[in-house]
């Protein structure tokens, strides 16, 4: 009667804990992956920003060769 | 009690199966495998009613429908594998409950009885195949908020269905030989659950475009 008990509770507890572990395997899922997105996203913006500069310095640093070729002029 | 929730279980079927019937021609090829897993469903059901209400063995009918529940998830696994590795699982998970399932039957196994043992390995190859499947999905930046995406959804609520359900199975030889037969409720909840989730997915997925 005892052992019957003990394995009617284990088939309750267990269900409920394994549907626990799913529900929280699942939120982790969607958080990891929401901040990963988030994450990659800052570092792509991060590039591009990046390469917007360094473009912007080229452009004054030829702008700035050509100023010093007239002066020399 | 037990029989409100097996009737309200039974009967939790004919929502996805009416959502799928209005969308049908909308929906992508992979929702169109998951809406005839349902079609299929609701016609075992009704013949499992019957059978029950005639007071007819219809042990017989779970082993068949295994096959089937198997045969078009495992389609639908392969059909959402956007790589290799998802679809080496299905056909690999495929040939190992064929594999088991004719060894079990040559092992004795009846029509009469319950297919406890198949159904454990089902879940155990299903599980396999939804980590894989969410694993692949986590990889891709498409679609951001995922959790909006039928197939999510569908994922979500076989994981659960599965893992609400496998202890069940364990447990199955020792209920049905001391008439437990209270614990099917479980049952019951879980596989409501997982209908309202599919007749969800569905209805978002006359949106998806087509994969």
């Amino acid at each position: 009667m005892e052992g019957q008990i003990r394995i009617e509770a284990l088939i309750y507890l267990g269900t409920a804990i394994l549907v626990l572990i799913g529900v929280l395997f699942l939120l982790a899922f969607l958080y990891l992956r929401r901040k990963s997105l988030v994450r990659s996203t800052v570092e792509t913006n991060s590039i591009d920003e990046i390469k917007k500069v360094n473009e912007k310095l080229k452009a004054l640093e030829r702008r700035l060769n050509d100023l010093e070729v007239k002066g020399k002029k | 009690m037990l029989y409100a929730v097996n009737i309200i279980a039974s009967f939790s079927i004919l929502i996805p199966t009416i959502v799928g019937t209005i969308v049908f021609s909308k929906l992508s090829k992979t929702l169109k495998t998951l809406a005839v897993l349902i079609f299929i469903g609701i016609c075992f059901e009704i013949v499992v009613f019957t059978l029950a209400k005639c007071r007819i063995n219809n042990l017989f009918l779970f082993h068949i429908y295994t096959f089937f529940e198997y045969g078009i998830l495992s389609y639908f696994f392969f059909q959402l594998a956007r790589s290799k590795s998802l679809k080496i699982v299905v056909i690999v998970s495929a040939a190992i409950f064929i594999g088991f399932s004719i060894y079990e039957y040559s092992q004795g196994l009846r029509f009469s009885e319950f297919n406890s043992f198949q159904r454990i390995v089902e879940n155990l190859l299903l599980l396999i195949m939804i980590l894989v499947a969410l694993a692949e999905i986590s990889l891709s930046k498409v679609p951001i908020f995922i959790e909006y995406s039928p197939y999510f959804i569908v994922l979500a609520a076989l994981l659960l269905y599965v893992l609400g359900t496998t202890l069940l199975y364990v447990f199955s030889h020792y209920m049905i030989e001391r008439y437990l037969n209270e614990y099917w409720i479980l049952h019951g909840v879980f596989r409501t659950i997982f209908n309202l989730s599919i007749a969800l997915a569905l209805w978002k997925g006359r949106f998806e475009s087509k994969r």
